[in-house]
């Protein structure tokens, strides 16, 4: 196949012609979406291309829908990995939007064909303009450029442990989002899917307490992060420490600690919470040398500033 | 410590000390921090610091674990305008390195503290060095990250910890490979995620444009909107205060543009210039005020008509 190279002639007719060419000969691996080139991208729909059937399995199989969930497809096309989706999981609900109206219609027919009308719809809209508040998997097949400005939105708008799915054909793959990296890549086909979950934010000062041993012990804590990556570090009394072991998907946050608590000694901290917007709520296990364990609530609250900066002083007991 | 455990830490550091700081960490890092950390950095390493941290003069230096003040009291030798203090855990070695300093003439310019890096003010410091335990860097990095004003420079010398990322995923700007173990320097990057608007006028046509940026420590990505086309942004560079990033868009009347932008973040403004090349040639270069918004025209809806 004879790929277009980048001093092509970039005339409308010229694009749309490579692009049909390049589909037309089945587009392997070699020709991404992405060469189009950013100055296309917004000119013209996402060239429409139907997915394997294979790929749609595996798309439905990672993104694992439960019942009652908002299935999501950014550029819809004919719709038949929502139908896929719907068939699959009689109990999920989902709706596809897409730049081309005809697209549109096909999709809706094809819904109605599959009888699966009433829980899949198709909407002819703009991908930056679908409501993604509500939704539980967000699927999208777009140019590259496109897809990676699709970010932005799906951040600022999608609620933490949403699922993103992208199928890595002709697309690119882990860096498709930038530097916001796959949480889970299916690489058992010819082409890589990759899934990431929205993550819930942390970053900021939070402060809990702990008795433990009829102790009192405040934690005052700080996070960073980056993505679902998170770092951070507590300090109790005058000692720091970093969290080490740490884990963030979707609202799910699982933080190790090692400190020296009076009493216990060196003692290893495992919190498991969910974010909720302001707290995390959920359970430390702690573990001391001498194998004593035990289990107590977590409760974290964010503040607006952290005692983690108070005068620490010379004294190191 | 007396002088025979410090002839043995001398004679172990000597024969890859790694090892003895290695059995002293984790657990105790806080503890041994006061014991272990006056051990000399040799003088290769400490011109190497001073060589990447490039101090100007009136800058102020600063030693987070001074120990015997043998860092600082090179930096003053070195550059006769600068000022310089160090702290230490230990009160020891705070008086040893202030007879130090003394010693070489530089008592006027070079200060010594008994006190808790973590309790050290680096609200006018220039220059940050460090040669500590990975995790104390670790930990007075929250500390570098909340206080330190943008473009302070962080410098490690990592010899005896055979680990390259004392700043966890904060990454080194640049890496000093020419001797025996890495010197590391870091820019305290400004704050720049969120959202950001500004405007001008092209042919007598004003373009609004609303970004949206995203920052891990020096590492930006972008995307702008202008009418009814947002696009990603290339080339990004944050060092300290200083942004630079390009942005390839089709404007409205105006048609496909290249943007070079360069400024200084101030807080909640980004002040400098921006270079268009747009098509047939023309060229224009005009000066920019972005200003941080609280939400963002870049969300704002966009409609099904592509053109």
């Amino acid at each position: 196949m004879s790929a277009p190279r980048r001093e092509a002639d970039w005339s409308p007719a010229a694009g749309r012609r490579a692009l049909l060419r390049a589909l037309a000969a089945g587009a392997a691996g070699a020709l991404p979406l992405a060469w189009i080139g950013p100055a296309a991208a917004q000119e013209y729909p996402t060239p429409f291309g139907p997915s394997a059937a294979d790929a749609v399995a595996r798309m439905v199989k990672l993104a694992a829908p439960r019942a009652g969930e908002l299935v999501v497809d950014l550029g819809s096309g004919r719709g038949d990995i929502l139908i896929a989706f719907a068939r699959a999981h009689p109990g999920i609900r989902a709706w596809g939007v897409d730049i081309n109206a005809d697209l549109v219609r096909q999709a809706t027919q094809a819904a109605q064909e599959a009888g699966v009308a009433e829980r899949v719809q198709f909407f002819h809209r703009n991908a930056f303009d679908a409501d993604l508040r509500e939704a539980d998997v967000i699927n999208m097949w777009l140019f590259a450029n496109l897809t990676r400005l699709l970010r932005a939105k799906i951040l600022a708008e999608a609620r933490p442990g949403a699922r993103v799915l992208i199928n890595g054909q002709l697309i690119g793959t882990e860096g498709i989002l930038g530097n916001w990296r796959p949480d889970v890549i299916d690489r058992e086909g010819t082409y890589p899917i990759m899934m990431w979950v929205v993550p819930a934010r942390v970053d900021g000062y939070w402060s809990w307490e702990l008795a433990v041993n009829g102790t009192k012990l405040v934690y005052d804590a700080i996070l960073y992060q980056q993505f679902q990556n998170v770092e951070g570090t507590a300090r109790v009394g005058n000692r720091r420490e970093s969290f080490i072991d740490t884990r963030l998907r979707g609202d799910e946050l699982t933080l190790g600690f090692d400190l020296t608590v009076p009493d216990l000694g060196r003692t290893r901290h495992v919190y498991t919470g969910r974010v909720r917007g302001d707290a995390i709520q959920g359970t430390v296990r702690l573990s001391t040398g001498d194998g004593r364990k035990v289990e107590v609530p977590w409760l974290a609250r964010r503040t607006p500033s952290s005692d983690w900066f108070r005068p620490t002083g010379v004294e190191l007991k | 410590m007396d002088s025979i455990e410090r002839r043995r830490l001398l004679q172990a550091l000597g024969a890859g000390g790694v090892a003895l700081f290695a059995a002293a960490r984790g657990a105790h890092a806080q503890e041994a921090a006061r014991v272990l950390i006056h051990a000399k950095s040799s003088p290769e390493q400490v011109a190497r610091m001073i060589r990447l941290a490039d101090p100007r003069p009136g800058e102020v230096v600063v030693d987070l674990g001074s120990g015997e003040g043998q860092i600082l009291v090179e930096y003053a030798r070195a550059h006769p305008k600068i000022r310089a203090w160090g702290v230490d855990i230990n009160a020891t070695h705070v008086k040893t390195a202030i007879a130090w300093a003394k010693e070489q003439g530089v008592a006027d310019r070079v200060q010594f503290f008994h006190r808790n890096a973590f309790d050290a003010d680096l609200r006018e410091v220039d220059i940050i060095n460090m040669w500590v335990f990975p995790e104390l860097s670790r930990l007075l990095r929250t500390r570098i990250l909340a206080e330190a004003r943008p473009g302070t420079r962080v410098v490690i010398n990592t010899a005896a910890f055979s680990e390259e990322a004392p700043l966890g995923n904060w990454r080194p700007d640049v890496t000093d490979r020419e001797g025996h173990a890495p010197v590391l320097l870091w820019y305290v990057p400004a704050r720049v995620a969120g959202y950001w608007s500004w405007e001008f006028a092209v042919d007598q046509t004003r373009l609004v444009y609303d970004a949206v940026v995203y920052q891990q420590f020096q590492v930006i990505e972008g995307s702008a909107r202008v009418g009814n086309r947002r696009e990603s942004f290339g080339d990004t560079r944050l060092r300290g205060d200083q942004l630079a990033f390009s942005l390839d868009i089709t404007l409205p009347e105006v048609g496909r543009t290249r943007h070079e932008y360069s400024g200084r973040v101030n807080g909640d403004q980004i002040k400098g210039s921006v270079r268009l090349a747009m098509g047939e040639g023309r060229k224009a270069e005009l000066p920019w005020l972005a200003r941080r918004t609280a939400t963002s025209a870049w969300f704002r809806p966009t409609g099904v008509d592509l053109r």
